[in-house]
């Protein structure tokens, strides 16, 4: 079992797994994206925690779908360049 | 060892993050990638590194490295304060975790069963602050899921430290 955030995360990286077969994406190498899709979930745990909202299952689910989303096209491009390493290796 | 101490050190400070009260909330999904983004930069400090190209297998190793301390040092300071507190999350949450368990899809037999383990492990917790199912499955699942994002923080983490290496370069 996981939480609700996580839950988020996972189903991220699914989703935007499956459209990353589908769909070419234009590599983007810039990190901006990444962090500003950490700040929606960074801020969904500031708010509870500080009692401006209560604890959302929606909210954490959403927050999460995002940094997921984000978080698994950085490291495609990450298990990439280490393919092509190892096949650089390979080679020698 | 020495080759990966900025792995142990940032480890360590996870570790330690994971069982303060609100940043525990990110700690799988934020702090241990950035734990393992701070090894990288830790690394290539030590090594005097910082303006060659980093491996991303290298980075890999790191990442692992760091979210295998994080998560022997988390599980461990969570180990320890239960054990001086004999109170815990899992103690809160367990009427929670009632409610939710007979809703789940499963036999009766099995739903008692689930509860009884829980409720042997809380009264364990409770009287002598110490339970060796609750030890083993936090140590494990902070193992696998550290682990995990140590290695996804080290390939993410890698690219940003080699992109602006690359742009300190080119000027």
């Amino acid at each position: 079992m996981v939480c609700s955030r996580c839950a988020g995360i996972y189903a991220g990286v699914l989703l935007f797994s499956f459209y990353m077969i589908f769909v070419k994406i234009k590599t983007n190498k810039e990190i901006k994206f990444l962090i500003l899709s950490a700040v929606p979930l960074i801020l969904d745990v500031i708010f509870y925690n500080i009692g401006i909202y209560n604890y959302s299952k929606t909210a954490a689910f959403t927050s999460g779908l995002f940094f997921g989303s984000a978080g698994i096209y950085y490291f495609y491009i990450g298990l990439e360049k280490l393919i092509s390493e190892q096949k650089i290796k390979e080679k020698l | 060892m020495k080759k990966y101490l900025s792995s142990f050190v940032v480890g360590f400070g996870a570790g330690v993050l994971q069982v303060v009260p609100v940043a525990k909330s990110f700690a799988c999904c934020i702090i241990i990638p950035l734990a393992a983004y701070f090894a990288l930069m830790l690394d290539q400090k030590a090594n005097k590194n910082i303006n060659v190209i980093m491996p991303v297998s290298r980075a890999l190793i790191i990442g692992l490295l760091t979210g295998i301390y994080a998560a022997l040092f988390g599980s461990f300071f969570d180990i320890l304060i239960t054990f001086i507190t004999k109170n815990n999350d899992i103690i809160a949450v367990f009427p929670e975790f009632q409610k939710m368990i007979t809703n789940f899809p499963i036999s009766e037999g099995l739903q008692k069963e689930v509860l009884n383990l829980y409720s042997s492990v809380i009264d364990q917790i409770k009287d002598v602050g110490f339970s060796a199912l609750y030890t083993l499955s936090i140590l494990f699942n902070n193992l696998i899921i550290n682990s995990i994002f140590g290695l996804i923080g080290g390939v993410v983490g890698v690219q940003i430290i080699n992109s602006r290496i690359k742009k300190s370069n080119e000027l």
